[in-house]
């Protein structure tokens, strides 16, 4: 009888020890990078090498170039080119990461456009565009058309750890 | 004494139930909890370079800035004809005494090339309409497709021009056909294009834009884009205003501020602006209605 309580309070120590672990290892798995777009943009901007002059994107003009809903994005920053290159800059943080998902997709179909826009007009453009840095994480996507993707990696890397 | 220690017994039998439900609890609750954290983890950081080809947006590219034998003079007269020599051309449009603001242009149009479509995103004119295509020139007005449409075909500009209507219109074309072997096709093509619009935006005011400028480097460097080609085509186009009864604006006197070329400071290739000076391009357009 004495062995059988014994045990019994081991098994209900040894539940308790686990419940703690999963509710502490759930707080660290649920954590998510926050980002600040224009920051992260600009960072980008700094780090990565580029042939052309980068300007920011007019906010009314974003849709122009990224096809998203309004309702699966919270915040964006764009750096664009001066037409002579593809290079370009986008930080978008979705709504959510499932809208994140839908954001990634409106970047690769700027860049495939970017593609056909550049194929017969600068095709040396193409080398950039076939080599895109494009991040998906939690609900920020990152892109970034340069000659350097390396950098550019670099960069994202250091601003989602 | 034994009926004390059956109850002792009783109340450790209890103890020791409500342990093992409390145990059992706990431990279907931390196993949930554990696959509930599995099934819903983050993505990690996805390198995906491989992109579907898709398309969406109101552009698309055209060819680029034509060579001299350019295939698409082939389906025009072999000898050169001969240019109208009819009239003067019309004076550019006088400056105006007050700017503009940015909603003067909400009923504009705005037809032109990769420098148009810097002055589209440079500028905050958002309820203007931009048909843009990167090397656009006078013939693939008619016939390039590069005006999306919400199923993802595409139009050309003469056909998306008929879909709204507009009071004025504003052309910049001609740097990309300063390679064609003849001028005199450019112009008439130009001129088809003016009729275009007319027939579709009757009542709509057109502007024929002068070519900008490149930079001196990049004139001095280029073999056909040069300054005094650029300004040689500007002529004609003066001339051609006049003609069809077009408004002309000089906006290349709000650019060509190094002796006519484009400044070193403006562009970073010789022919884009910068926003700067795409800013400068849109104060003269405001000056001048």
């Amino acid at each position: 009888m004495k062995k059988t309580g014994a045990v019994t309070r081991r098994l209900a120590l040894l539940a308790a020890c686990l419940l703690l672990a999963v509710l502490s290892l759930s707080g660290c798995g649920q954590k998510e990078t926050e980002l600040n777009v224009q920051e992260a943009a600009s960072k980008l901007l700094e780090t990565v090498t580029f042939q052309d002059t980068l300007t920011l994107l007019p906010e009314t003009r974003f849709t122009t170039l990224y096809n998203v809903e309004e309702a699966d994005l919270k915040a964006q920053a764009v750096y664009i080119s001066s037409g002579a290159t593809a290079e370009e800059i986008a930080v978008m943080e979705a709504a959510d990461a499932d809208a994140a998902k839908r954001v990634k997709a409106a970047a690769e179909r700027r860049i495939a456009e970017q593609k056909e826009g550049f194929e017969d007009y600068v095709p040396a453009e193409l080398t950039k565009l076939n080599n895109p840095v494009l991040e998906l994480s939690g609900r920020y996507v990152l892109l970034c058309i340069c000659d350097q993707p390396e950098q550019a990696r670099d960069t994202i890397k250091k601003l989602l750890a | 004494m034994d009926y004390g220690h059956a109850r002792s017994r009783r109340r450790r039998r209890r103890r020791q139930k409500i342990l093992l439900f409390a145990g059992a609890l706990l431990t279907v609750v931390a196993v949930g909890l554990t696959l509930t954290l599995l099934l819903r983890q983050p993505e990690a950081p996805d390198r995906d370079t491989s992109l579907p080809a898709t398309g969406t947006t109101t552009v698309e590219s055209s060819s680029d800035t034509t060579t001299a034998a350019d295939t698409t003079n082939t389906t025009a007269a072999e000898t050169e004809p001969s240019v109208s020599e009819s009239t003067s051309p019309s004076e550019p449009t006088a400056p105006t005494e007050t700017r503009v603001p940015d909603d003067f242009f909400n009923d504009a149009a705005f037809i032109g090339d990769s420098r148009t479509e810097g002055l589209m995103l440079y500028t905050n004119l958002g309820n203007a309409t931009f048909y843009t295509a990167k090397g656009l020139t006078v013939e693939q007005f008619f016939s390039k497709e590069v005006v999306k449409r919400g199923d993802d075909s595409a139009m050309t500009i003469s056909d998306a021009l008929g879909e709204a209507s507009f009071r004025k219109v504003y052309i910049m074309l001609g740097l990309n056909e300063l390679g064609w072997s003849y001028e005199s096709v450019f112009v008439e093509k130009y001129a088809q294009l003016i009729d275009r619009v007319r027939e579709l935006q009757p009542e709509a005011i057109i502007y024929i834009q002068s070519v900008l400028p490149v930079s001196r480097q990049k004139s001095d460097s280029h073999e056909y884009l040069t300054n005094s080609k650029i300004d040689h085509y500007n002529a004609l186009l003066q001339q051609l205003a006049e003609e069809k009864g077009a408004r002309y604006l000089a906006v290349n006197e709000s650019v060509g501020l190094d002796g006519g070329a484009l400044p070193s400071d403006a562009t970073s290739d010789g022919i884009h602006l910068n926003k700067t000076y795409c800013l400068k391009w849109l104060d003269y357009l405001k000056t001048h209605t």
